[in-house]
């Protein structure tokens, strides 16, 4: 799946949420569940159907790719999948958080000619 | 670590999954259900857990069904390519649908809607929920008990031939050799005790002793190894044994091994010769393993009349039952007529096995089924109304975008989308009900039934109840489109009460009335059974059973072959068991209240004209060790109690109870006189020198048997080598456990007690399924209720918003708000009373049909109806009260200004 990064930005907030979590290293599901509700201060619960739909959309996508099934380490239990993030996803990550970052310092500059010009009055 | 309830919940996601597409399922489904429990495992709190539920059913409808959608828009498009693409994100080939995108739209603008309406949203779903589940779950087991066939080959032409009255070997072997239709016949014995020793603490186990022929019948092949043959039922035969599945995993660990290995069986080395499986175990569950007749019981294949046997029998194809029972009739009569005395009445009726194993689970499974069909009844109504109201209150808001320029085709999409939305949203949960439901109706409250492992989820009514609610949702929900092509926008928008109203208020009050009928309906069966229920428990059993512990102890006849060292085991544990602390009276006798097993006998009078041979009257020997009737707490109404002169001297001595004297002497004193079993050859007459109290016997309803308390140490049977300890103490009586095996295993160690139970709880136990139907009626009635208290508050509150203008001007030129109320309150209490009217009707036509379930009330009972008929008026009168005061608070100023 050859796509050209900018045409998958601006990502969705939940697939940016899922591909900051990866940058880490290779997760499964619900540890990309538990640990995208830590960073976002358990704002973001992801249920099953949509984190298997969006992590199959952006595997498509050739955002991510998933490894062989093998069981957790710290878990004594079933074989999981698991996902980690490839260099087109690395590059669309790093695009979209430069283009937020543009965005947020955009809105400052703005937030604050806003201030001074009320303050001139 | 994972408990039951959350695999069991697992499961059940499992299940749901089935909203996936198969490819995706596929893929990711072991993933989802990992996720699902990870996420499961992280609630603590029933609130939760519910939140749990609550997200993982919006996820499954949504992202399930947005799944299947645009794998089917893109295998419609383009095929494989199409899918991936659509996966990807990308954009279906050139023009993107319309519909796809409208529909999604829909959806979107629907679940906004039915956000914003939590209420409407939630009793929706649940009714739905309820008519699926609820049905299902019990169609379910009737279907899984009742209309299953049994697991055997070509079940259908299996017979069972005996009528109650039991018959024996010889009549089997000759049946065997006469009948043309029987393919085979088999006998066997009903639950039949072993003791198994060895290197374990001895234990009684349940078995059963079998002709050989008995396989053939059922074509029941073992698991592993095989079954007897002819050859080994022979009486003196050495001692060979078929396993039930389940001892082979409860006492061998289900070690392959098994066959070929030897127990001790009541003293009797035994070789297992093979498994059978659990179907095997159809007759009475619960039996550990099976022996050949000849062997296990060895006076069986020779006495006539010896009982305690059962025979089935396999049709041959194309026999009708017709045919085989006029000739097992023929058959059964002429040997009656050889035999005349042992034989007497012995005719075989030959009724399907299936038939048979019912028994009068029929009943009882059936009312409940017509119970919570009527549930279903109530469910669509309740539907019909909810959207009804809603389509008709959103009236105002349809016209008004007509007008704006809506086409009436967005429209009704639009209402198509949201009753889908919620029928989808019912859909699923009703099958969460149905499958948590099936579960727990089988395991839990249906342990007294023979073939609970039978049940399971039926697909087929899950369908239906499905289709059915989620048609009545959809039918109405598309209403409001309908109704809107209809009507002028103009008009609507200029009146708000319009005319048309007058005929859907009437449609409103029809389902109201039939709702409540239907409520009564229920109300009165649970009424009817709680009231039997009490009734029952209100019944005195004739004995005291409050702290009283009873254990049944068999002796192996290998090591108790005379009746002295019987004697001497029974009194001797009894009389150590006086001795003991904590407990006040304890003494041992064969065939107690509620427990099976008893021994009946001819019984003659002294000084009587001898009756006509083969008729003399029976009565059952309850043969005694030390004071029972204090230990049980049985009156003597007349006479005395044995006493231990009684034991030491040799007059043999009786006490009968006062069903005997009521039938043998109706008015002659007892006291003295000289009664006889027939049994012995010459007559050993014992004196009456009591009259007991009656007890109730197998259950509450029934009336005790004639019977004759004997003293055990006066007995001239060898067989008798059986009975029961009863101990009366004044502390908690289950404590007393371990006294008792204590007791029995210092006399002999390798001796096991059986069947531990109070009497309270054996007395309890014996009303479980009255105190079952009981529930799972009044359940049943009060979700109709419930749903009829929320269709009548559901008009009512219509109504009134609907007449707020009206109420405005009225309250404006003055009305009390009194009448108010009672214009509003009547309209609810009319309909319902309507609605009770109805009721009675129905009531009064099926309660009939109950009959054999009620005692000690009538199916008319009074107290039934008005109880009903008073709940229902209360649940008028509470649905009325909200919007009667919402009507009095109505503010003309403001109301007319909104105008």
């Amino acid at each position: 799946m050859s796509q050209n990064s900018d045409e998958l930005i601006p990502l969705k907030p939940l697939v940016f949420h899922i591909l900051l979590v990866l940058v880490g290293g290779e997760r499964h599901g619900y540890s990309i569940v538990k640990e995208v509700a830590a960073q976002t201060d358990g704002q973001l619960k992801i249920e099953p159907g949509n984190l298997y739909r969006t992590l199959r959309t952006i595997a498509a996508q050739g955002l991510i790719v998933e490894s062989a099934n093998r069981p957790d380490p710290d878990r004594d239990d079933e074989r999981r999948r698991y996902f980690r993030v490839t260099p087109l996803g690395n590059e669309v990550l790093r695009a979209e958080a430069l283009r937020m970052e543009r965005l947020s310092l955009s809105a400052k500059a703005e937030f604050e000619a806003a201030g001074s010009r009320r303050g001139e009055r | 670590m994972i408990g039951a309830a959350d695999r069991r919940a697992a499961r059940v996601y499992q299940w749901l999954l089935l909203t996936y597409p198969a490819g995706f399922r596929r893929r990711y489904g072991r993933d989802m259900v990992q996720l699902f429990q990870d996420r499961l495992a992280e609630t603590r709190t029933l609130g939760e857990r519910m939140a749990h539920w609550g997200r993982t059913m919006w996820d499954l409808v949504s992202e399930g069904l947005s799944e299947r959608w645009l794998v089917l828009r893109a295998r419609a498009a383009d095929g494989k390519d199409a899918i991936r693409q659509a996966w990807a994100g990308e954009p279906l080939g050139q023009t993107p649908d319309p519909l796809w995108r409208r529909t999604i739209g829909d959806m979107r603008y629907a679940a906004r809607t039915l956000r914003k309406k939590p209420a409407f949203t939630v009793i929706a779903v649940l009714t739905l929920a309820l008519g699926i589940g609820a049905n299902t779950a019990m169609f379910s087991v009737v279907n899984g008990v009742l209309l299953e066939p049994l697991p055997f080959p070509e079940s259908d032409r299996l017979v069972f031939l005996t009528n109650d009255i039991a018959i024996s070997v010889p009549d089997v072997v000759e049946w065997r050799k006469e009948s043309k239709t029987l393919e085979h016949i088999g006998a066997g014995t009903r639950a039949w005790d072993f003791d198994i020793t060895g290197d374990r603490p001895p234990e009684r186990i349940v078995g059963s002793t079998l002709e050989a022929q008995y396989f053939d019948v059922l074509q029941a092949r073992p698991l592993l190894g095989r079954v007897f043959t002819k050859e080994e039922d022979q009486v003196g035969g050495a001692w060979v044994a078929v396993i039930s599945e389940a001892f082979w995993q409860r006492w061998f660990g289900g070690d392959s091994a098994v066959v070929g290995r030897t127990i001790i069986l009541s003293d009797n080395p035994t070789t297992i010769i093979g498994v059978m499986p659990h179907a095997f175990d159809y007759l009475e569950r619960g039996v550990d393993l099976w022996v050949p007749i000849a062997v296990g019981t060895p006076w069986a294949p020779t006495q006539r009349g010896s009982g305690h046997l059962h025979a089935i029998g396999r049709l041959k194809p194309g026999v009708s039952l017709e045919t085989a029972r006029t000739e097992m009739e023929t058959i059964t009569t002429a040997i009656e007529e050889t035999h005349p005395r042992p034989n007497a009445g012995i005719i075989s009726h030959p009724i399907p096995l299936l038939e048979y194993l019912n028994g009068d689970q029929r009943l009882v499974l059936f009312t409940l089924l017509g119970a919570v069909g009527m549930v279903l009844l109530v469910a669509c109504v309740n539907i019909a109304n909810l959207f009804l109201v809603k389509a008709a209150a959103r009236q105002g808001e349809i016209a008004v975008r007509l007008a704006i320029g809506a086409t009436r085709i967005t429209i009704v999409r639009q209402a198509v989308a949201e009753s889908a939305l919620v029928a989808a949203m019912g859909a699923v949960a009703g099958l969460v009900l149905a499958l948590v439901g099936t579960s727990t109706l089988g395991s839990l409250v249906f342990e007294g039934l023979w073939r609970a492992g039978a049940i399971a989820v039926d697909l087929r009514v899950l369908a239906f109840t499905a289709l059915v609610t989620v048609g009545v949702a959809l039918f109405f929900g598309l209403l409001p489109g309908w109704w809107s092509a209809r009507t002028d926008p103009a008009s609507v928008v200029h009146e708000s009460s319009s005319r048309a109203t007058g005929t859907r208020h009437r449609l409103f009050g029809t389902l109201v009335v039939a709702e409540v009928a239907l409520s009564f309906l229920l109300l009165i069966g649970a009424g009817l059974m709680l009231r039997s229920l009490r009734a029952l428990e209100r019944v005195d059993p004739g004995f005291d059973a409050a702290n009283v512990l009873t254990s049944d102890i068999s002796l192996p006849p290998a090591r108790y072959g005379d009746a002295e060292n019987q004697t001497e085991f029974f009194t001797s544990v009894v009389e150590r068991l006086n001795l003991m602390p904590g407990i006040e009276t304890a003494a041992s006798v064969i065939g107690p209240p509620f427990k099976a097993g008893y021994i009946g006998h001819s019984v003659i009078f002294e000084g009587r004209e001898p009756v006509t041979e083969g008729e003399e009257p029976g009565a059952r020997n309850r043969p005694v060790v030390g004071d029972y009737f204090r230990a049980m707490g049985i009156p003597i109404v007349q006479g005395r109690a044995f006493s231990e002169e009684d034991e030491a001297g040799s007059g043999l001595v009786a006490i009968v109870n006062e069903r005997f004297v009521h039938e043998y002497w109706p008015d002659q004193d007892p006291v003295g006189t000289r009664i006889a079993w027939l049994v012995d050859r010459s007559p050993r007459w014992m004196t009456v020198v009591g009259v007991a109290k009656d007890v109730k016997t197998y259950d509450l309803r029934g009336d005790d048997s004639r019977a004759v308390y004997t003293l055990y140490t006066q007995r001239s049977a060898v067989w008798q080598r059986f009975g029961s300890l009863i101990v009366r103490s004044p502390l908690a009586p289950a404590a007393l456990t371990e006294s008792v095996r204590q007791a029995v295993n210092d006399i002999d160690p390798l001796l096991p007690i059986a069947n531990v139970a109070t009497m309270a709880d054996l007395k309890r136990g014996s009303l479980a399924r009255e105190r079952f139907v009981a529930r799972l009626l009044g359940l049943f009635a009060a979700v109709a209720l419930l749903m009829a208290l929320q269709g009548v508050y559901g008009v009512l509150a219509f109504a009134v918003e609907q007449r707020k203008r009206e109420i405005g001007i009225r309250m404006a030129l003055g009305a009390q708000p009194g009448h108010l109320v009672r214009s509003v309150v009547g309209r609810g209490v009319g309909l319902a009373g309507i609605g009770v009217l109805f009721g009675v009707v129905g009531a009064v036509a099926l309660s009939r049909l109950i009959v054999g379930l009620l005692y000690g009330v009538s199916a008319s009972d009074p107290v039934s109806y008005l109880g009903a008929a008073g709940s229902i008026a209360l649940i008028a009168l509470a649905a009325s009260a909200l919007p009667a005061l919402r009507a009095t608070m109505a503010d003309p100023v403001r109301v007319l200004k909104a105008e």
